[in-house]
């Protein structure tokens, strides 16, 4: 049995996939939270009297999040009142199950805990949306439906900034995916610690597990007994995401300090100046931050509510015409006119030439 | 015997896994349903491919890499596997799986 | 051309999906897309038909509008011209000599000198084989052999040849380059190594530019190499139109935008002569990051069959960060080295952190203060060739 790397006498009892090095138990708890305390201040992630909302899902990330924010926060004084939030999507036997553990968070970490469902903010539960748009995109409502979901819940219980469980393999699989897809805009800024920050009334969010390995938080949960659930959501095995985590595992497996070579090159990318991004700006229907007229939510949620599913998914620069199209169609029921809350209203150019 | 006439021909790297033969002339047996390209690469798995045959087939067609072309027309627009062969005409596979 | 009638629908064969040609698509592509008369012989990226005089005077026209829409080269300069074996090289050379014997203004300028780098022990014959395709172009030739050069490096007249036999004569033997155990910093050095070579051999010959005959699938594929590396930074100079680390010479890839099928079929309608060598078929041994990034994009390309234009496009769009356009090359690869700014964490950083905090955590925990940490500044080596210097023998 060799002995702990750290120096500290006793023998090791593990091999960190992030560095190779053999510790201790309790070396590797101090190693695992001390990087976070590192990231956290080299970062200046928080300030002194901040409520930070912990984004749970009852998952290992979340979980390990919220207890080494507690930890950290009491050893070095950051001085932060921590609340757990958690986004209940309506997804039968999987959501029910993990929001179980989030209630077994707030109890065992004796944290303040709000729920918020799809159903309460949209209308809708994914079993729902599943049901009208089938299972190929409907990962893209769950995700774009969730980040608003949190903010919204941020802004209901006024934090001032949300902490997201995300790790160094979510972050390498990201830069992967986006320039598998060649989204640009993604790309520059997935691999922000803090991100929401300079964008108005936008709750900045940051990533304190940017760092950290995936297989670390599976190992820190184990060895110091923390209850976490663990399925993969029903519904995910068709994202496109999926390709780009194989192919993250299977690099992993030549060598894990390659999760981090992939973070680094994300962060040192620059895009020429002669490329056009879309620039960010408010929607026009409900406000929130957004690169088109009206915010992603809202066209997918017209798109449900209007019976056209596939509205939102593809090009953004259908949607209008899609719109328009359907108004067209509509022009002889009053429906369209008389609706309060129609979307066509807030499309700025209402004139289209119509053939 | 009306044997059926076939002009296989291998390039790009191809012809390394045949003995390094470029040009081929077979004569297929009669048999009762057409000749496709789809009999014909189990044909040439039988009778002409010696090893490797991962490198060339892949299920019941070609491995993804090998393309080819019958008559000089790229098989994609005449219907791949099912393509039924006719009297003399030239099928040609040509490797893309070479480095360089 | 007799063609079966019925309708195909999309086949599963193996895990992979072959788009068979259905009968609603037979409508679409019964006229080439181009020229909309003559019957189409090849159809592209799933969806383009071409009849062959389109396709190769598209092929033709792309080459020549890549060369003049990036400025590459001035009147009459000598570029140095990487052979390999396979299809790709073939079809540069043949596209080099149509677009210089033009007789119109439009025709190219410049004067091609063809080098192959032996990267192990090759047969007289094989190295012929190269001699006749390369001399039915009319383009001068150079052989060399690698191993030697990166032993005598400075000393080119010793180890580049204008003949085959006289390199064989000197040099009989040549080992395959094998650096070091590990696969990804053995075929890391070998292409940072081959870099190094063709920049000072176009210096020798008075060449400005260096083509490389890469295809799309490469382009992609050193893409994400790179970014598994870690070497973010320098896209625009691995994988962009032009590579300009070195001052003086300037590497272009001129067949980006093409893909294996294009160069196979351009090189059959051409009844162009390929050179081949069983050493050079792909392994799929998965060993390296290259190979298995290979092997990933060239499955992902199947289903997705905008996957390698996507990849290569967005490495066009990359430029290098304005603060290193100045720097100090690194010592290996002689990209500029970017400055570790204490300010932003980053993942270097971050990553030194956590191996020192694994050694020396005591050290921590006297004061609890992160003050006996050093953040490292990147003096000799960047980011990625600090990981393998190591592997280095010299």
């Amino acid at each position: 049995m060799p002995k702990c790397s750290a120096k500290c006498g006793n023998k090791a009892i593990l091999k960190r996939p992030k560095t190779g090095d053999a510790l201790c138990k309790e070396c590797f708890f101090d190693a695992f939270e001390t990087e976070i305390h590192y990231t956290i201040t080299k970062c200046t992630l928080f300030k002194p009297n901040m409520t930070v909302a912990i984004a749970a899902s009852g998952g290992k990330d979340s979980t390990v999040l919220a207890y080494v924010l507690k930890l950290l926060n009491k050893k070095y004084n950051y001085g932060l009142k921590l609340v757990l939030l958690s986004i209940d999507e309506g997804i039968t036997g999987y959501r029910d199950d993990s929001l179980n553990t989030v209630k077994q968070n707030r109890d065992d970490y004796e944290m303040p805990l709000k729920i918020l469902s799809y159903k309460d903010l949209y209308g809708w539960t994914m079993d729902e949306i599943v049901e009208k748009v089938g299972r190929k995109n409907n990962c893209t409502f769950c995700g774009v439906f969730r980040r608003q979901a949190l903010d919204r819940g941020a802004a209901l219980l006024k934090v001032d900034c949300i902490a997201t469980g995300h790790n160094a393999d979510d972050i390498a699989e990201t830069v992967l995916m986006n320039v598998l897809r060649g989204d640009l805009a993604r790309l520059k800024r997935c691999t922000a610690i803090i991100t929401g920050n300079g964008s108005g009334d936008g709750i900045p969010r940051v990533k304190p597990l940017k760092y950290t390995f995936e297989k670390e938080i599976v190992m820190y949960a184990y060895f110091r007994k923390l209850l976490y659930f663990s399925t993969e959501c029903v519904f995910a095995p068709n994202a496109y995401r999926g390709h780009a985590r194989m192919l993250l595992k299977d690099l992993e497996k030549i060598d894990p300090t390659i999760i981090m070579n992939i973070i680094y090159s994300g962060e040192s990318i620059r895009v020429s100046e002669n490329t056009s991004l879309p620039s960010l700006t408010n929607c026009t229907n409900c406000g929130y931050v957004s690169s088109q007229q009206l915010c992603k939510a809202c066209v997918l949620l017209e798109g449900l509510n209007r019976g056209l599913p596939r509205l939102g998914i593809g090009k953004s620069s259908r949607v209008k015409q899609i719109l328009t199209e359907e108004k067209y169609n509509n022009l002889n029921s009053n429906s369209c006119v008389e609706a309060k809350n129609c979307l066509c209203k807030n499309l700025k150019d209402n004139s289209v030439n119509l053939k | 015997m009306n044997s059926l006439q076939v002009n296989v021909e291998f390039g790009g790297g191809a012809e390394l896994l045949f003995d390094n033969k470029k040009t081929v002339t077979i004569s297929l047996p009669e048999k009762k349903e057409k000749w496709t390209i789809e009999h014909l690469l189990i044909w040439i798995k039988d009778n002409l491919l010696k090893e490797r045959q991962e490198m060339f087939l892949q299920g019941n067609s070609v491995r993804p890499g090998i393309l080819v072309l019958v008559n000089d027309t790229d098989w994609e627009l005449m219907n791949t596997i099912n393509y039924i062969i006719q009297p003399n005409d030239r099928i040609l596979f040509i490797s893309t799986l070479h480095g360089g | 051309m007799t063609c079966s009638h019925h309708a195909v629908p999309f086949r599963m064969v193996g895990k992979n999906i072959w788009f068979g040609l259905s009968l609603r698509d037979k409508k679409k592509w019964d006229k080439c897309n181009k020229c909309k008369s003559n019957v189409p012989v090849i159809i592209l990226r799933h969806k383009d038909v071409y009849c062959k005089e389109c396709f190769l005077s598209g092929a033709a026209h792309k080459f020549k509008a890549f060369i003049g829409k990036n400025h590459l080269v001035k009147k009459n300069d000598f570029v140095l011209v990487c052979f390999r074996s396979g299809h790709s090289s073939v079809s540069l050379l043949h596209m080099l000599r149509s677009a210089l014997d033009l007789q119109t203004p439009k025709k190219l300028k410049l004067r091609p000198i063809v080098i192959y780098i032996a990267k192990a022990t090759c047969e007289p014959q094989f190295l012929k084989e190269i001699e006749d395709v390369v001399c039915s172009f009319n383009f001068p030739l150079y052989f060399i052999s690698f191993n030697q050069y990166i032993s005598n490096g400075q000393e080119l007249d010793k180890v580049l040849f204008a003949n085959f036999r006289q390199m064989l004569e000197n040099y009989p033997q040549i080992n395959s380059f094998k650096r070091t155990n590990n696969p990804t910093a053995t075929q890391t050095l070998e292409r940072i190594y081959e870099q190094q070579l063709l920049t000072e051999v176009a210096k020798h010959l008075n060449c400005s530019i260096v083509f490389v005959p890469d295809i799309s699938l490469n382009v992609a594929t050193n893409l994400l190499t790179s970014i598994s590396l870690g070497r973010g930074a320098y896209l625009p100079l691995d994988t962009g139109i032009c590579d300009t680390r070195d001052p003086q010479i300037t590497i272009v890839r001129p067949l980006r935008h093409f893909d294996d099928k294009e160069l196979a079929f351009y090189n059959v309608y051409n009844k162009l002569k390929l050179v081949v060598s069983p050493n050079e078929i792909k392994k799929f041994n998965n060993t390296s990051v290259q190979d298995l990034i290979d092997t990933f994009v060239s499955n992902l390309q199947l289903n997705y069959p905008a996957t390698i234009t996507t990849v290569v496009r967005t490495g066009d769009k990359l430029a290098l960060d304005k603060t290193v356009l100045k720097s100090k090359a690194c010592n290996l690869c002689k990209a500029p080295l970017l400055n570790n700014t204490s300010e932003e964490l980053n993942s270097a950083t971050a990553t030194d952190f956590s191996r020192w905090i694994s050694a020396q955590l005591q050290i921590f925990k006297k004061d609890e203060s992160f003050n006996e940490f050093e953040i490292k500044q990147r003096e000799l080596y960047c980011y990625a060739c600090s990981k393998i210097i190591e592997f280095v023998e010299k």
